[in-house]
């Protein structure tokens, strides 16, 4: 983890001097344990704020849309899921690929601090790194696990930690990509009969406050004006209750459809709990199945599933 | 669902393209196939402009079920733009299942110009299903408070 | 001073007349909801969602109108009449709802419908023993495990729940219900060691004095460009603020029937000062966080002479991209000060 801060900021000093960068994004310690926020450095001097550590958790793709209107190139460090969200964005067109710069960091998986927090309690939390494992040190006591037993779910089933289509990638180990079953959620879901699946997505639903904070994660949530922030036509009023809460993740999940890069963001990001990903996991399986395998964010020219198609498409509609 | 109303009719909405499925309901009114009058028709100029927000405003604003009909694939009278909408709803089709809606309630079916029948045909068979499953309540807004 | 087992709750709640409202498991964490037979939760600190939303909904029906023809009926809609319980919430959340009522119900306009609840309702408040790390109440005044006014104080002695009523519907409450014996001597005294050793657990610490000020004086610092930039304008923060009070009105119908309601609306969304013509005074994110922080640090210290935050610590907690109030306050001091 040092090494690899270390190596951090010596990159981004060095490419801010050669004038690949005028400016990095990265992550630094956040004022609690389990907070590794995301951070801008202006100049040189500041390298020192940035971190790595196995809190790095958001996603940084996001912040490049905004920075497209400032002058010269941005750099980026980027996990797997960091740079299949900047190919989103290069894909939509939401940003340009010559105005960022992007250096990967081979993902060994983040953890979810709840999981830590369960093993050792809150407060005065350290983590170690141990030769196979980390060290968890808290006022429950000290325990040694492996991250995976701590690692975020996400990260358990990403597919890809490490970083594509980068300009250049820092030496490092990324974790094993899964190659399991990534839709097993969603399977079990598909067996209930229709009613339960109602009931479940009612209950999970009406907690949802409507602070769109798994929107303005999304970096498949890239559109200039959302159709939530718009007065005129109005498509979803601000009462939350059931019905509304529904009709905005059904729709938000169509307008990220094929398009979802699965970093599971949205679930992070939700005060309330909601399994979203149970929603994004549902459609990129339904997309694979009826047009073929696709994952998004792996090519920046990708074809997108629901901006194409084939005239021998799987036909129910008769 | 014995709380209904014997006399209710189901609000069914349906989405026609202009080029078939529209000219097909015409066909139907010409020929004076009788169907049930359940349906009110929202001419598009193909069925791929309908956009999955307007299914769901139907259901919002209280339509019991909805139908998007355009022409056959192949035939589009912009030669693709139901292809795109074939792959939509599909999708759509399935996420709104996965939720707990009654897969009935929302149908896509390809119509061309001279199938009078088949619309008068959709349409029964439609009103039918909807009725077995009774009112929709699902996802309609305006007049529910989780309070 | 009274005390009550902890196992005779339920005939506590089932003894109250009206809603009671208990934290329940919900999520991730916990959330005020009605009492329906469940037990007392062993691990519950604080909901996720504050309890404001009791006395102020997220979404609270103003009248209901039907159209049938030519007649329009229009019902106005009420808060119900019966009383309400909120039993445990905290002490930050109770003074939140004192800050509250400063803006619903003080000075020439009344909140009709806010008032009616809150008179409705008696705040019993759960001393807290132990702060979570985001906790910085004592930043703003407060102590942990005491809210001064609140109908009842409670602690949480292990087997026992002390009650110290604070308010004379408080005591009248208490008096009425029979489930309650006098406090011992040896429990009077573990509350008062309870609630000095609470303070201690309080470990984040927020600079507020002379920040109003500071602020005022720097409002076109370039420090707020760099605090923007990271923020991603969910609403997390302003939603499950205890503080945060701001609402929309709007209506919506279906086949004739709907109603005019108020829902929660957020400083953060990009729409919420936006006028009619297009024009919108806080163009972008900047105007945006920096309103949150102003409305928190200067504006409710101009207009109600309190601060408008209690150190709850939920936003910490919650935003996505770790916003961080009391580090602001911090950076604030050290970088506009010069």
């Amino acid at each position: 983890m040092q090494r690899m801060t270390d190596n951090m900021r010596k990159r981004a000093g060095e490419l801010m001097a050669e004038g690949k960068a005028d400016r990095f994004l990265g992550w630094e310690k956040g004022s609690f344990w389990w907070q590794s926020p995301p951070v801008e450095i202006k100049e040189a001097s500041q390298t020192e704020r940035l971190i790595w550590d196995l809190f790095c958790t958001a996603n940084l793709a996001k912040y490049l849309q905004q920075m497209q209107s400032l002058e010269g190139k941005t750099g980026v460090f980027v996990k797997g899921c960091d740079a299949r969200g900047i190919n989103r964005l290069v894909r939509d067109g939401a940003i340009d690929r010559d105005k960022v710069y992007l250096v990967g960091i081979p993902c060994p998986g983040m953890i979810d601090p709840d999981k830590v927090r369960e093993l050792v309690g809150d407060g005065q939390v350290t983590i170690a790194p141990l030769e196979d494992g980390l060290s968890l040190q808290g006022p429950l006591g000290e325990r040694k696990v492996t991250l995976d037993e701590v690692a975020l779910d996400k990260c358990l089933l990403c597919r890809h930690p490490e970083p594509l289509g980068c300009d250049e990638v820092l030496e490092g180990k990324a974790r094993e990509p899964f190659t399991g079953d990534i839709y097993e959620e969603v399977r079990e879901l598909e067996e209930l009969g229709s009613d339960e699946r109602y009931d479940y997505w009612a209950e999970e639903l009406s907690r949802c406050i409507r602070c769109y904070a798994c929107r303005n994660v999304c970096p498949a949530c890239n559109c200039v004006k959302c159709v939530f922030d718009m007065d005129q036509p109005n498509w979803l009023d601000g009462a939350t209750n059931l019905a509304n809460n529904q009709v905005y993740q059904l729709i938000r999940f169509m307008h990220v459809a094929g398009r979802c890069i699965d970093c599971g963001e949205c679930e992070r990001a939700c005060p309330m709990g909601i399994p979203l990903r149970k929603l994004a996991a549902k459609v990129d399986k339904d997309v694979n199945e009826l047009f073929g395998p696709f994952e998004a964010g792996l090519d920046p020219e990708e074809k997108l599933p629901l901006g194409t198609f084939d005239p021998n498409d799987p036909d129910s509609f008769e | 669902m014995s709380s209904v109303d014997a006399d209710w009719k189901p609000l069914i909405v349906g989405f026609c393209c202009n080029w078939c499925s529209y000219a097909g309901a015409d066909l139907a009114g010409i020929g004076r196939m009788s169907y049930p009058a359940t349906i009110r028709i929202i001419r598009v100029p193909c069925s791929g402009r309908v956009n999955p927000h307007f299914v769901i405003r139907a259901f919002q604003k209280g339509a019991d079920g909805v139908l998007v009909a355009g022409c056959h694939p192949g035939d589009c009278h912009y030669s693709t733009g139901n292809f795109y909408t074939r792959r939509r709803y599909l999708l759509m089709q399935r996420l709104l299942e996965y939720m707990g809606i009654e897969p009935a309630r929302f149908q896509v079916r390809w119509i061309s110009a001279a199938e009078g029948a088949k619309f008068a045909q959709v349409v029964t068979q439609m009103t039918e299903e909807i009725q077995a499953l009774g009112p929709n309540k699902k996802l309609r807004g305006g007049c529910t408070c989780n309070e | 001073m009274k005390a009550i087992a902890k196992t005779a709750l339920p005939d506590l709640f089932a003894a109250l007349k009206g809603r009671v409202y208990v934290p329940v498991r919900e999520g991730k964490g916990y959330g005020f909801a009605l009492w329906q037979g469940q037990d007392w939760p062993a691990d519950y600190q604080n909901t996720i969602v504050p309890p404001k939303q009791i006395l102020f909904p997220q979404t609270e029906d103003l009248y209901t109108f039907r159209v049938e023809g030519e007649d329009i009926t229009i019902d106005p809609a009420a808060p119900p009449e019966e009383p309400s319980f909120i039993f445990g919430l905290r002490p930050c959340d109770y003074r939140a709802i004192e800050l509250l009522d400063l803006v619903f119900r003080q000075g020439p306009y009344l909140d009709a419908s806010y008032s009616k609840r809150r008179d409705n309702t008696f705040l019993m408040v759960l001393g807290c023993k132990e702060g979570l790390p985001t906790c910085f109440c004592t930043s703003f005044g407060l102590e942990p495990a005491f809210a001064p006014g609140a109908d009842w104080n409670m602690w949480d002695l292990g087997e026992i729940l002390v009650v110290e009523p604070g308010t004379d519907k408080g005591k009248e409450l208490l008096e009425g219900l029979g489930l309650f014996r006098e406090a011992t001597e040896e429990e009077k005294s573990q509350v008062e060691k309870l609630r000095e050793e609470a303070k201690a657990t309080i470990t984040l610490h927020a600079p507020t004095e002379g920040i109003t000020e500071l602020l005022q004086e720097n409002f076109d610092h370039p420090l707020w460009d760099e605090v923007a930039r990271k923020c991603l304008e969910c609403g997390a923060c302003t939603y499950l603020c205890p503080t945060c009070h701001c609402y929309d009105m709007q209506s919506s119908s279906v086949l004739g029937q709907g109603r005019r309601f108020r829902c929660w609306d957020s400083c953060m969304y990009c729409n919420y000062t936006l006028m009619a013509g297009g024009h919108n005074p806080r163009p972008s994110k900047r105007e945006r966080v920096r309103n949150r922080f102003l409305h928190k640090l200067q504006y409710y210290p101009e207009n109600q002479g309190e601060f408008g935050c209690v150190g709850c610590g939920r936003c910490l907690q919650h935003c996505p991209v770790h916003m961080d109030i009391s580090r602001f306050m911090a950076q604030a001091k050290e970088v506009m000060a010069k």
